[in-house]
């Protein structure tokens, strides 16, 4: 019975179900103002006029009238709303970090003339917590956005209702803008999570580029390092000579780093972003993310890979890991950095075939935006008596990741055999995944 | 889809006049609780059902905005209501617990725990719903509606003297305790639209709250405008229907010298004939249902005030030639006090009695030589008698009253 139902709930919920919010949309009355409505009638008509109930004629009256004027505003309040806002446009492009608010310059006119009318809207895309405040006798918008995003266009939904929650008519609008978000930093300036950039296994040759081993000398010129001068040199000959790096070739040292999208992947765009801008991939990079067909190897399309990236679907995180290596590091893979949300999914397996694949000195992380040690799984009786928890403060990330989880992700990382660290955004801290696993067993 | 709409700040003096709903909900609660089970439990039962329902009040909120599920919620109320129930049926139940407190004692405990936990748990079961869902406040608030009307449910069927509590009260300082209903209406639904306004955050709260009672006083304004339901009269004896009844008896060909009608008969009763000859058109008195006159004037102006006239409207009480307006409520059906409340009765016609008055207001009609007046519903036992008395001339004096009135009208 429930294998005959299933198919039938998808094409509800793909087809049917998308409908019905449509139409709910254009039916002016809620179902409180429906509810009211049946009660008023039976009040005004039953008990009323027939019973001559004179108090719950009052009521009924009063209930009716309430609702129907709720109606009539709304849809009148709707029809001028809709015309105000029709094809409104601007060229002035929205750049934002996530978590932190800024007025976009859209407003609508505050209808205060009109009693029991109520305006409100959000953003259906991208993602972002509106904030609506009244400013002379016009409502004006500020958004906080949550998500990274690049978009050409703002789509918002409008609500005209009545302050009683009787009636309520709703529609959308677009905006031609861009739109990009960034992910926030959170705490973290720097990053140091590479272990070193010089490899060592460079050749000497005098085509090569002097990038090799220290072993050539010449005079010291004003700028150079002091920690370079051979003493010793200088006290048999009484000059300066320093040493400085011999000619040669060796494969090439290039710096990959990826993002990995899935639940709660902001943290790990974050931390991506500031290893780019703060150097920590070295002087020669290339970044990539789920989601982006391309790479990034400068600052400007770094930023719109990691952009980008937050609209790639959370279930096919990891899946580009793989095309990316090969095609990013023709040369053979120097370091990989890759950055990993702390929440366990069908990413992990992807990753780990991927990086199973590749030979090469990588280097796992699992960013967060701190740890909540205290939210434990209820198991069965605590799904059946709790409600899972409300979407955080877009101001304070997506939220701590549990300890459970992240001792999952380090866990089955580290059974693929790569070194994993534990990057905290709003704290700022590196950790080792043996260091959390050992808190999590303490 | 979440939900991504977000409306204005309702500002400073918006919030913390949202600060009220709370104390508003529990007075609410408490009063519907009171007219619930006053009369029906004990005083003490009462005070424990008043203190419950504010106390459910407030788990009921607090546990709304925790994480706990609203089926859990609910069965935590329901669990509880039983509770008390059984621990009411076992104190009365038991002879060990009865023995122990006594039978006064133990009624007393009872009602308390049944009232004060069942309280508690309907209370504390519909706030936790309003709470997580805005549509569950609308059967909060139909509860509340409910309870107050059942207080107030006596005076249905046009029994405005009930509750004799209020109408007592009412009659004592003057006022129709219909308007006490009405005002009592309106101050309830205005309390529970506050009630729903200060819980929907729009931005408009203050506006909103200066708005509500204007639109109560509209609607009930517009009621008196529009007229307020009026009781229809039984038709126990058959007075009030429309059918035709057996025509007239054939009256005497030689004129009555008893009244100035001279084609007199209009299908009244002789009793009424006698009514219009002495006092030239008597204003009809519907009577009380227990047979006496409720406003049998002397003068020409008499109120005709019969409250209920199913049965003895015959009689007719009004004395002058103008029947005067006719204030009862309730007049109607029956025999001659058709004069039905609201309408001014000018000389012993206009009757406004829907189901027509019978005998003696045909003959009041005639008298008073406004039976045209009548001519619609004045049914009676001649439906056309109304017709035979607008051949009449009305005397000059009363035809001026007939078109004052009119244009008052």
């Amino acid at each position: 019975m429930l294998a005959l139902l299933t198919p039938v709930y998808r094409v509800y919920r793909a087809r049917v179900r998308p409908w019905l919010r449509r139409a709910r949309d254009f039916f002016p009355l809620t179902p409180l103002g429906l509810f009211v409505g049946c009660f008023g009638s039976l009040a005004l008509f039953h008990y009323g006029y027939q019973r001559i109930d004179l108090f719950l004629l009052v009521v009924g009256l009063v209930c009716l009238g309430l609702v129907a004027v709720s109606m009539v505003l709304s849809v009148a309040g709707a029809v001028v709303l809709a015309y105000r806002t029709r094809g409104r446009s601007s060229e002035d492009a929205l750049n934002l970090e996530c978590g932190f608010s800024r007025r976009t310059g859209f407003s609508v006119g505050a209808p205060w003339f009109v009693p029991f009318l109520r305006i409100g809207w959000g953003w259906v895309n991208p993602h972002v917590d509106v904030k609506l405040t009244r400013r002379g006798l016009r409502i004006e918008e500020e958004v906080t956005p949550t998500k990274r995003t690049l978009a050409d266009e703002v789509r918002r939904r409008f609500e005209v209702g009545d302050t009683f929650g009787f009636a309520r008519v709703a529609f959308e609008r677009v905006e031609e803008r861009p739109v990009r978000f960034l992910p926030t930093t959170g705490a973290l300036k720097q990053m140091q999570v590479l272990r070193t950039l010089a490899a060592g296994d460079a050749i000497s040759h005098p085509d090569g580029p002097a990038g090799g081993e220290r072993m050539d000398m010449r005079h010291y010129v004003p700028g150079d390092p002091v920690r370079f001068i051979l003493w010793k040199v200088f006290a048999r000959s009484r000059e300066i000579v320093i040493r400085t790096p011999e000619r040669a070739i060796g494969p090439s040292h290039q710096t990959v780093a990826y993002v990995v999208t899935g639940p709660a992947d902001e943290p790990a765009a974050g931390a991506a972003r500031v290893a780019v801008d703060a150097g920590a991939l070295g002087a020669d990079w290339v970044l990539g993310a789920d989601g982006c067909e391309g790479y990034a190897e400068d600052l400007r399309s770094a930023h719109e890979v990691l952009a980008r990236s937050g609209d790639a679907a959370e279930t096919s995180g990891g899946a580009g890991l793989g095309d990316f290596l090969k095609t990013a590091t023709p040369g053979g893979l120097g370091r990989a950095l890759v950055f990993v949300p702390a929440r366990p999914g069908p990413w992990i397996d992807r990753v780990l075939l991927s990086l199973g694949r590749t030979k090469g000195d990588v280097e796992v992380v699992v960013c967060t935006d701190g740890v909540d040690r205290s939210a434990k799984k209820g198991g069965r009786w605590g799904r059946f008596l709790y409600r899972p928890d409300d979407s955080p403060d877009p101001a304070k990330g997506v939220g701590p990741a549990s300890a459970a989880d992240l001792a999952e992700v380090c866990r089955r990382l580290s059974a693929g055999r790569v070194r994993v660290l534990i990057l905290d955004r709003m704290a700022g801290q590196v950790y080792s995944a043996a260091h959390q696993l050992a808190s999590e067993a303490a | 889809m979440t939900e991504v709409t977000r409306f204005p700040d309702d500002g400073l003096f918006g919030r913390f006049l949202r600060i009220f709903r709370h104390p508003l909900r529990a007075l609410s609660m408490a009063l519907a609780t009171t007219a619930v089970a006053a009369g029906v439990t004990t005083g003490g039962g009462v005070v424990t059902a008043i203190v419950g329902a504010v106390l459910g009040v407030v788990a009921g909120e607090l546990l709304g905005r925790t994480r706990v599920r609203l089926p859990t919620a609910f069965g935590a109320f329901v669990a509880l209501g039983v509770l008390g129930l059984l621990l009411a049926a076992l104190v009365t139940g038991s002879e060990m617990l009865a023995g122990f407190f006594g039978p006064a004692n133990a009624l007393g405990v009872s009602a308390m725990l049944r009232w004060g936990l069942g309280a508690f748990a309907l209370v504390g079961a519909l706030r936790v719903a309003g709470a997580r869902y805005p549509t569950a406040m609308g059967l909060e608030l139909g509860a509340v509606v409910v309870s107050v009307g059942v207080l107030f449910a006596a005076h249905r069927d046009g029994v405005i003297a009930r509750p004799l509590w209020i109408s007592d009260w009412a009659w004592q300082k003057g006022i129709d305790p219909a308007d006490i209903f009405l005002a009592l209406g309106a101050t309830a639904v205005v309390i529970l639209a506050v009630l729903l306004v200060l819980e929907i955050k729009s931005g408009r709260t203050v506006s909103t709250l200066v708005s509500l009672p204007l639109l109560a006083l509209l609607a009930v304004a517009c009621l008196d405008v529009v007229g307020r339901p009026m009781p229809q009269a039984e038709d126990g004896l058959g007075l009030t229907t429309e059918e035709q009844g057996e025509p007239p008896n054939q009256m005497p060909e030689e004129p009555d010298q008893n009244g100035p009608d001279q084609n007199g008969g209009d299908g009244g009763a002789q009793q009424g004939a006698q009514d219009s000859g002495a006092a030239g058109g008597h204003g009809d008195a519907g009577s009380d249902a227990s047979g006496g006159l409720s406003d049998s004037g002397a003068s020409g102006s008499g109120l005709d005030g019969g409250l209920d006239g199913a049965s003895q409207g015959a009689l007719d009480g009004g004395a002058g030639g103008q029947g005067g307006p006719d204030g009862g409520p309730d007049a109607g059906g029956g025999g001659g006090g058709a004069d039905a409340g609201g309408d001014a009765g000018g000389g012993g016609g206009q009757d406004g009695g829907a189901d027509g008055g019978g005998a003696s207001g045909a003959q009041d009609s005639g008298t008073g030589g406004a039976g045209a007046q009548d001519a619609g519903d004045a049914g009676g036992a001649t439906p056309d008698a109304g017709g035979r008395d607008a051949g009449l001339s009305p005397p000059p004096d009363l035809n001026q009253q007939q078109q004052q009135q009119q244009q008052q009208q």
